[in-house]
């Protein structure tokens, strides 16, 4: 064998950014953590241009799935206009060729930072959630050896020793985002922090979910039809946040995820954190022709 | 500076196969089409020199994987097997694929094997992936094997399974139970 055998001509750009070798890796990993649902997969993640914690986890499986014909959402937060988003998503089209959209419905991938979308998606589109710590089992064992081990053993009562802490302190359970959620009945998953809202969408789900940490290399999935159950005990019921009774000041809508916007005279406004899901909304309103898809929450109630 | 934005062929190629093998292990049992069919789409997507491959006594395909730059090795510590299934020693050889360790179960071996669809042995699946169950029928594989495979997988113990019949394919995944009816 030569050397010029195992090579390809030489050119100037790889198609979306990432070298064949480095997709090819990113490719024997994702198919291992779609093999072994909630199963934290390690992989080299490789250097993008923007900085590690920025989304680079996400950033390399979506260069990885990227065709000329994808067509690439962005979230931040439940915003597409963030700066962080927006640089995402024109990078993806630059290096990739990929069409832009805001609209959930319309895209292929949807990578996001911190929030899945409102309105639900299909069984052919890929959900690509950025994940600053894949670790669950952090807050009571900081040696990922040990955690690595703890999770082979399926060893996470400390996770319920947490919880049971919060309500003794608290009256409730504190743990606002990253809620430890037990996948296939088998891997406890950080599902990256997206709120207790977000949560019971990943259950049953028709989509695929894939998890990418890239500063701390580690790479886990979700697949479609696979339970994933919030940790909770027997007679303290899961609780998602109380939005079902807040109204967006902008478009009117109730009954979901909100961001609330303090004002000077000490009370809150609310508008929805699915910045273009509220848009939609608004356009609908006055009438123009916009259809808006089906919701995962229906009247502030998921069923 | 102008950008060449538009993939290679070869790009086109190796990108949708890695789609219909994700989407295969995704949804288990749902058949995909891969662009080309038999083992060289998938080699290309997958394997290169950080990989080890076992290719049984199929010496093309041997050779068609050395190009890859992956190494040959035993079947024991082998990343990606190619086997058939056909007879009981063939099922016999492949009892010693990688399952990996608790702690990283990922270390395991993925089986590609050649069989016919829609005939033959019907199967129930259940699983992640599966809504409910799914029955599909598998030709050309010898009766041993389910049975090898489930006494093999203590899950996440285990490896995956790629069922192919020309250009379509089947993804099993270690995660999904099979009966065997």
């Amino acid at each position: 064998m030569k050397i010029n055998e195992l090579t390809k001509p030489w050119s100037a750009f790889n198609y979306g950014f990432l070298d064949e070798s480095a997709k090819r890796e990113i490719r024997r990993r994702t198919l291992k953590a779609v093999a072994i649902p909630g199963y934290q997969v390690p992989y080299a993640s490789r250097d993008v241009p923007i900085a590690r914690g920025w989304g680079t986890g996400g950033l390399q499986v979506t260069l990885t799935l990227l065709k000329p014909d994808s067509v690439v959402k962005v979230i931040d937060q439940g915003a597409d206009d963030s700066v962080n988003a927006s640089s995402i998503r024109k990078f993806l089209a630059k290096v990739g060729g990929a069409t832009e959209t805001s609209d959930t419905t319309e895209a292929t991938i949807i990578q996001s930072r911190h929030r899945i979308p409102e309105e639900k998606l299909r069984e052919d589109q890929i959900l690509v959630l950025q994940v600053p710590n894949p670790e669950p089992l952090r807050p009571v064992q900081p040696d990922m050896s040990i955690a690595r081990e703890m999770h082979g053993d399926a060893d996470y009562g400390q996770l319920w020793l947490i919880l049971y802490e919060q309500l003794v302190r608290s009256g409730r359970i504190m743990q606002g985002s990253s809620y430890p959620s037990m996948v296939n009945g088998r891997h406890v998953m950080t599902p990256s922090p997206i709120p207790r809202w977000d949560v019971p969408k990943l259950n049953q789900a028709d989509h695929l979910t894939i998890l990418s940490a890239g500063r701390e290399k580690r790479i886990f999935a979700v697949p479609p039809h696979t339970s994933v159950e919030p940790l909770v005990f027997d007679d303290v019921p899961y609780r998602v946040e109380d939005h079902q009774d807040k109204t967006c000041y902008r478009s009117g809508v109730e009954g979901f995820f909100m961001n609330e916007l303090p004002q000077d005279d000490g009370s809150s406004l609310y508008e929805l954190s699915d910045s273009h899901f509220g848009i939609k909304s608004i356009r609908k309103a006055e009438g123009e022709p916009v259809t808006l898809g089906e919701t995962w929450y229906k009247n502030g109630r998921m069923e | 500076m102008t950008l060449s934005i538009l993939p290679t062929a070869g790009d086109i190629r190796t990108n949708a196969a890695f789609e219909e093998l994700m989407w295969a292990l995704a949804r288990p049992g749902l058949e995909r089409r891969l662009p080309t069919a038999g083992f060289r789409a998938i080699a290309e997507t997958l394997i290169d020199r950080e990989c080890t491959f076992h290719a049984a006594d199929d010496v093309a395909l041997s050779e068609l994987l050395m190009l890859t730059g992956g190494k040959p090795a035993a079947i024991e510590n082998t990343d990606y097997v190619f086997a058939p299934l056909a007879t009981a020693e063939d099922v016999a050889m492949l009892s010693g694929l990688r399952i990996g360790t608790l702690a990283y179960p990922d270390e395991a071996a993925t089986l590609f094997a050649s069989a016919r669809f829609g005939a033959g042995q019907a199967l129930r699946l259940i699983g992640p992936g599966i809504r409910g169950s799914l029955t599909i029928r598998i030709d050309g594989v010898h009766p041993s094997f389910w049975r090898m495979r489930a006494s093999s997988i203590h899950y996440p113990l285990g490896w995956d399974l790629y069922v192919l019949d020309g250009d379509r394919l089947i993804g099993i995944p270690r995660s999904t139970k099979i009966e065997v009816l």
